[in-house]
């Protein structure tokens, strides 16, 4: 076997060519090879899919090849730590949502800050949670679930994706915020939870909506409120959290796309803008619309604003994670 | 998997490297589109035991032989690649110790405080049948770390989940933030071997055929090589 000291040349010079052009120089040459958005979850999850559709697109438009790596282990921060520790030249890219790239820093343990060691590229999509319960469950509302669980601090037995999950946390959240008690089921991902509440194991779970909108219209689960400060345009009649009487207890299960810190601003504005060009495409908003994400407005596909919410969402969730000492599996 | 005129490639994460290197050139010389994913093989099963359509898989030759005995792959369309061999990781900047001979690794591996593989597959059986043959079985005990998704070992070193990785050469060399301190000696060395075929169903069925023979010829060697991977492919491992 050989290693020769040309092939490790040709890779630092490549990556160490980059930095000496002049800006307009550098847009126009990028991408120069092909780009690779990092997934940290297993293939045909949200995030997953909404790689591939946005992917293939930019891929037109980029006239590079652009290859998806599914690293997925340790609630998404093993993948994340890929993209964190990747080279800043735009060619490594790191897709997430707020487990990911909100959640990991304070349930695992780190090596990356994720406020300084990415750098945000576009909102993508989001799609809200929903609280259900079992079909049998006799509350028939929000107010009347949580007199029920009151009653009983033992019952009301909650179905997770997983310890440390958004549902976990919202859970953790929703106790606190209504004085309830009640016990915590972690599962492997959301599929064995839906499995579990639709035969009665379980008695609640808090999914991304559009997982469980067949089953309640079906009538096989209960839907208590949708966890948004504003109606589900698919579902309107689901009542949000805040018209169900607990103000407040939003949880919007966004996606969005990552550059490793220092990547040139001019770099990040060719990706930004490529995806945009990808997200006003009919075809791809009717992809997106299939699968039950909502692309976020104009105004808002911009690195500031994902940012921003970014920086909100780890202030607002990582004292109650840290408070519960919620450590992930 | 993808739209009809993109040929869908699934692979196993050893040859990333190589997939990129290659995509722009083998996209440019033959006019195909090419929609690659890489995840761990459990990861991989799991998509097509569910279903997942794809025009091209690379996996190594059991997983490639039982999917065309179960109708997933075109027989005659079974490619060798390419073989990888196991080489021992650091983190970047951390001193690489002595690897070259079976004596040095005992002492590497006894100097580390963890030593990180992949459960459950043949090079786990391999590596622990290296501990009881350097006589390190015993004191192996405390510093192994096995995890699960054998192509993320490099990514754990590099985050300082343990001191050495041993993991495949080419998933080294693809892993920002750890080192090669260099390939296991010959003596305790060990193949994994990845071969391709061609989704029954596939729409693209030429161009998945160009890809694979693309990928087995010649002209891929050097792209091969300089990733960690190495022909010829189909050596028999010896035992340790």
């Amino acid at each position: 076997m050989k290693f020769t000291r040309r092939t490790f040349l040709l890779v630092t010079s490549g990556a160490a060519a980059l930095p000496m052009l002049s800006s307009g120089a550098r847009a126009q040459a990028f991408p120069a090879r092909p780009i690779t958005i990092v997934v940290p979850f297993p293939a045909g999850g949200p995030a997953d899919l909404i790689a591939r559709i946005v992917g293939e697109r930019m891929q037109a438009t980029l006239g590079q090849p652009v290859l998806i790596e599914n690293v997925s282990g340790a609630g998404g921060s093993i993948g994340v730590g890929r993209v964190a520790r990747a080279a800043p030249d735009g060619h490594t890219l790191s897709i997430g949502q707020l487990n990911s790239h909100v959640f990991s820093g304070a349930t695992y343990s780190v090596r990356y800050n994720l406020l300084k060691d990415l750098e945000p590229v576009i909102l993508l999509a989001t799609n809200p949670q929903m609280l259900v319960g079992k079909k049998g469950l006799p509350a028939q509302s929000l107010s009347e679930l949580i007199t029920w669980l009151k009653a009983d601090p033992d019952r009301g037995a909650f179905g997770t994706p997983g310890v440390g999950s958004p549902s976990h946390v919202w859970g953790i959240h929703f106790q606190n915020s209504t004085g309830t008690r009640f016990p915590f089921v972690p599962y492997r991902g959301a599929a064995p939870a839906i499995n579990d509440l639709l035969s009665g194991q379980i008695d609640l779970a808090c999914l991304q909506a559009s997982d469980l909108l067949q089953q309640v219209r079906s009538g096989n689960i209960k839907a208590y409120a949708i966890l948004a400060n504003a109606p589900w345009a698919r579902a309107p009649e689901i009542p949000t959290v805040d018209a169900a009487g607990v103000p407040g207890l939003h949880m919007p299960f966004w996606h969005g796309l990552w550059a490793p810190a220092n990547t040139p601003t001019d770099i990040i504005a060719r990706l930004n803008s490529a995806v945009i060009e990808a997200l006003s495409n009919p075809s791809i908003q009717q992809r997106f619309t299939d699968i039950g994400q909502e692309i976020f407005p104009r105004e808002q596909q911009t690195p500031g604003a994902l940012a921003t919410l970014q920086k909100a969402e780890i202030e607002k969730w990582w004292p109650i994670i840290k408070a519960a000492n919620v450590k992930g599996q | 998997m993808g739209t009809a005129d993109v040929v869908s490639v699934i692979s196993s994460p050893p040859l990333r490297g190589v997939l990129r290197d290659l995509a722009s050139r083998f996209e440019s010389q033959t006019g195909h589109k090419l929609a690659i994913r890489t995840a761990a093989v459990a990861d991989l099963k799991c998509q097509i035991d569910a279903g997942t359509a794809f025009d091209v898989a690379i996996l190594t030759p059991p997983l490639i032989d039982g999917l065309i005995d179960d109708g997933r792959i075109a027989a005659g369309t079974r490619a060798e690649i390419a073989r990888a061999g196991l080489g021992v990781a650091v983190r970047t900047g951390a001193r690489k110790p002595d690897v070259g001979s079976a004596n040095a690794v005992r002492c590497a591996l006894l100097n580390a405080n963890t030593v990180m593989y992949a459960s459950g597959s043949a090079v786990m059986a391999h590596i622990e049948r290296m501990f009881e043959r350097l006589g390190i079985a015993g004191d192996m005990k405390s510093r192994a770390r096995r995890v699960p998704a054998g192509g993320y070992i490099g990514e754990a070193v590099a985050a300082g989940a343990a001191e050495l990785g041993l993991t495949m050469i080419p998933v080294i060399l693809d892993t920002d933030g750890v080192d090669l301190a260099g390939p296991l000696p010959t003596p305790l060395q060990f193949y994994v071997e990845f071969a391709g075929g061609v989704g029954v169903g596939s729409k693209q069925p030429e161009g998945a055929s160009e890809l694979l023979r693309y990928l087995a010829a010649a002209g891929a060697a050097s792209a091969i090589e300089a990733k960690g991977l190495e022909r010829p492919f189909g050596t028999p491992n010896r035992a340790v």
